[in-house]
């Protein structure tokens, strides 16, 4: 899995490098966020497709804000997007005993989703004093 | 001594001696409550087991109602080793899928279950302590 480091790093203008670092650890924070959440999720598709939902308006929010500072690597959501299987949710082999064992490790998942207590993609990566 | 010994006797004969005179009929129908309740519960032990409180909720659940509907049929006469066989078969680790099964085999699977969660939330499944409770008390003594 490519990490938004490594990403930001070729994708961000030029102007914007010296942010780069800091919006991708934040990008890869609120994906490893993320990845709690679609993964143990899957298994329940009432409680699965809000989530996902929720993940897919939130990279679109947050490509526009992005491009709102000047910082909008054109192909942002395909990067989130190669993450989806194997980044955001397991690979399909996977052991189903492996994905217990890394639901139960962030057992209160579902507690936080349903009570609003995610973190807010555009909010995190915190691009209010990078608007032009 | 002698009245004590009589006692033991009498103790052990009574164990030995099924409570109550268990049919055929019965006993299937008893059987039948418990795979249509160990069908259920390998969908909800299974598709819950990434919410890791309510897998928990429902495995107490289970292992509630699966105790007492054994101790049920052990007080009505039932087979010591039978009751040995359905004990282990209907544990909540015998149930679910294995450890290495594919998830991608377990999500397809769950998909095919899609009202699993209301069923669990709600416990709206198969109450086999009192359906067996039901079908042993119309056994004759």
């Amino acid at each position: 899995m490519i990490r938004a480091a490594t990403f930001l790093a070729l994708a961000l203008p030029a102007a914007a490098q010296d942010r780069s670092d800091e919006i991708a650890a934040q990008l890869d924070e609120v994906m490893a966020e993320y990845r709690v959440y679609l993964t143990c999720s899957t298994l329940d598709p009432e409680v699965h497709a809000p989530i996902l939902a929720r993940w897919k308006n939130m990279v679109a929010e947050t490509q526009l804000a992005l491009a709102e500072a000047g910082l909008a690597p054109a192909n942002l959501g395909d990067f989130i997007a190669s993450g989806w299987t194997g980044g955001l949710t397991p690979e399909p082999g996977t052991p189903f005993a492996d994905v217990q064992s890394f639901c139960a490790k962030h057992s209160g998942w579902l507690r936080a989703f349903d009570s609003f207590s995610y973190t807010k993609l555009p909010d995190a990566l915190d691009l209010e004093g990078d608007t032009p | 001594m002698r009245a004590a010994r009589g006692g033991i006797a009498l103790a052990l004969a009574l164990s030995a001696t099924p409570a109550l005179a268990l049919t055929d009929g019965q006993k299937d129908q008893v059987m039948l409550w418990w795979q249509q309740a160990m069908a259920e519960q390998t969908v909800v032990l299974t598709c819950a087991a990434t919410q890791n409180d309510l897998e928990k909720s429902l495995r107490k659940r289970w292992e509630g109602i699966r105790q007492q509907t054994l101790a049920a049929m052990a007080g009505a006469g039932w087979p010591a080793g039978e009751l040995k066989t359905l004990r282990a078969a209907s544990a909540p680790d015998a149930l679910r899928k294995p450890a290495d099964t594919p998830f991608g085999e377990v999500i397809a699977w769950c998909n095919t279950f899609p009202d699993w969660f209301p069923v669990a939330r709600d416990l709206a499944f198969t109450a086999l302590d009192a359906e067996v409770a039901r079908v042993l008390s119309d056994t004759a003594p």
